[in-house]
């Protein structure tokens, strides 16, 4: 675990494997909230937020707990009311100590909590055998790729707006094939990772 | 007690066309988008998905007088990840092919907004009879738009369906780019964009992203404000 | 917000957990076994399959370069089988790879391949292609180092996936290489 592999895994889960274009999870927020820059800057800072912290409880929970007790089939529950427990503790924690921060992410939190987002980047971490510190970074990334197509995205949207549009694309169709189009940037990332560090 | 608004065999139908959960109801679209590389794998997932949500509709119905408003949302969803582990455990022991195609899709079936979308808007408000139907209802529509979609997907980005090879790739080469991330967001933008034509023309209206969908709206703040946009 | 507030719809939610749990709990004993076991067939029905001669196999560890491998030798004598796994496209792509006792390839297996569909996922694929293409390594031999042709050597890359093929030539490399240090580079 060097530097250069955090960095690996940092980069592949912003760019390669981006979390929405390429692991589709994240994605009725990423179609729902990315209308405005600061409400997708919001939401996206919320994500990163909760799932940094999430990763933090969930890893060593599995590590110490449910997998030398071969509990691992309770996995998917343990996760899902962590993440939801979690999410509860972090807004009433905003509320009453950072107001700021409340008002600016807090109203997004509890869409967070059924956000695939957050439970595929807790189970992945232990899929892909990382230990405390790849995992986090990992959360780290994933939120930032998230954070990055939202931004890119809600640019996209801001250009429709002022678009000519055939009435039965307008709304969520033509959403949907712009998004397919910044998948399709985003597939030009492949290979980049490996590439860089050869 | 509300009015039986709707007939039992109208709530069963009501989600397969009318309030289709992908098409019409924006719904479940993590999963739609993921495992939709093959027809196969969106007949398995929506199997799974179908069981859990008639089992958790079930249960949540039977238990909606006990549940406290509270608490509600953490119960649901435990309720849920319970049907979750109970389908993952047993496509583990009996059909571990299906287990390795859906990969982190199955487990993360526990937070897909269909489930908890109907368990919040009719679940929590219906007799369990009432919510099984509506379960199968939704299950089917879900997986019937996999299928399609899977197909479509396969059929152009493969040349088979359900494993059939139906272009050998002699005359048209398939084209990769529909089983790739961006074919499944443009098959999806296409799909609804039919689904909105016919429901126009029926005088309904288009599917819209908006808090209806959302399994959080009841508790949102935002929904006064008009939704999260 | 009253105790009464609290406590009630509390215990309420921590009996749904308790029966819920238990209810796993339940399950999972009448399932674990079977998922084990299956697991277990599943595993050596692959082993056997990139090693045909063998009858069974004994788990074995080996420590090279400071990493501990754990391979499998066949209980007849057959050869051994390795589990490797390298970088590639879409995550780690994990090979099994059977080499008789005189140090040839007897067979390559993928066994972890998330890779591009239709590019670097035919290096899995069980149709003829895959077949031929996995069958480049049938014949290799514990002395030579395996490359693709890209990076000097002659394993010929799946047109438009070369970070898959490479990866499958890595992990089938280090097979050789492992297979070197169990035998004390006899061969």
């Amino acid at each position: 675990m060097s530097v250069v592999n955090l960095v690996q895994i940092l980069l592949a889960a912003i760019l390669t494997n981006n979390y929405i274009l390429s692991k589709f999870l994240g994605i009725c927020p990423f179609l729902g909230v990315s209308k405005k820059l600061d409400t997708a800057v919001g939401m996206s800072g919320a994500v990163i937020f909760v799932m940094m912290i999430a990763t933090a409880v969930t890893w060593p929970i599995q590590t110490y707990l449910l997998t030398p007790n071969g509990l691992d089939y309770l996995q998917t529950i343990v996760f899902i009311l962590i993440i939801a427990a979690l999410v509860q503790f972090v807004e009433i924690f905003l509320k009453k100590y950072m107001v700021s921060l409340y008002n600016a992410l807090g109203v997004y939190l509890p869409l967070i909590t059924t956000n695939c987002a957050v439970l595929g980047v807790t189970v992945l971490n232990i899929d892909e055998g990382y230990n405390f510190v790849q995992s986090l970074i990992n959360s780290l990334g994933s939120g930032l790729g998230f954070m990055l197509a939202m931004v890119l995205f809600a640019g996209v949207r801001g250009r429709l707006e002022t678009a000519k549009i055939p009435k039965s694309m307008q709304g969520l169709p033509i959403t949907l094939v712009s998004a397919s189009l910044v998948a399709i940037s985003f597939l030009g990332f492949q290979g980049l990772v490996d590439g860089l560090f050869k | 007690m509300a009015k039986q608004q709707k007939s039992l065999g109208q709530i069963f139908t009501a989600g397969i066309i009318k309030e289709n959960p992908v098409l019409r109801l924006v719904l479940g679209t993590c999963p739609t988008l993921a495992v939709t590389t093959m027809a196969m794998n969106g007949l398995g997932m929506g199997a799974a998905a179908t069981v859990v949500l008639v089992g958790s509709n079930l249960v949540i119905s039977l238990l909606r007088k006990v549940i406290p408003d509270k608490i509600h949302i953490p119960a649901y969803i435990t309720i849920i990840a319970g049907f979750v582990t109970l389908i993952q455990m047993f496509v583990k022991a009996y059909a571990p092919a299906l287990d390795a195609s859906l990969g982190i899709y199955l487990p993360l079936i526990v937070v897909n907004c269909i489930i908890l979308g109907r368990a919040e808007s009719f679940a929590s408000k219906n007799g369990p009879l009432a919510s099984v139907l509506d379960g199968l209802g939704m299950g089917i529509g879900f997986t019937i738009t996999l299928i399609l979609m899977g197909g479509i997907r396969e059929l152009i980005g493969n040349g088979t369906i359900f494993g059939l090879v139906v272009n050998s790739g002699s005359v048209i080469p398939p084209m990769l780019i529909f089983i790739l991330p961006p074919g499944g967001f443009f098959v999806f933008g296409m799909l609804v964009a039919l689904a909105n034509k016919i429901a126009v023309k029926k005088g309904k209206e288009p599917a819209k992203l908006g808090c209806g969908g959302c399994p959080m709206h009841d508790s949102c703040s935002k929904a006064a404000e008009g939704g999260c946009e | 917000m009253s105790a009464k507030k609290i406590i009630g719809p509390t215990a309420i939610l921590t009996v749904i957990v308790l029966v819920v749990t238990a209810l796993l709990v339940l399950v999972n004993g009448m399932t674990a076994d079977k998922i084990a076991a299956l697991k277990a067939a599943n595993d050596e029905a692959s082993k056997k399959e990139v090693l045909a001669d063998a009858d069974g196999f004994e788990e074995k560890t080996i420590e090279l370069d400071g990493t501990t491998y754990t391979y499998a030798e066949a209980t007849n004598g057959a050869g051994y089988v390795f589990t490797t796994s390298y970088k590639g496209y879409g995550g780690a792509v994990e090979c099994m790879t059977g080499i008789t006792t005189d140090g040839t390839v007897t067979g390559v297996k993928l066994t972890d391949c998330n890779e591009t569909p239709g590019l670097g996922a035919k290096a899995a694929g069980t149709d003829d292609f895959g077949v031929s293409w996995r069958g480049q390594f049938v014949g290799r031999a514990a002395g030579e180092e395996l490359k693709v042709s890209k990076d000097g050597g002659d394993i010929n890359a799946i047109a438009g996936a070369t970070i898959t093929s490479r990866a499958v030539t890595n992990s089938v490399d280090k097979a050789l290489e492992i297979y070197n240090a169990v035998t004390g580079g006899a061969n």
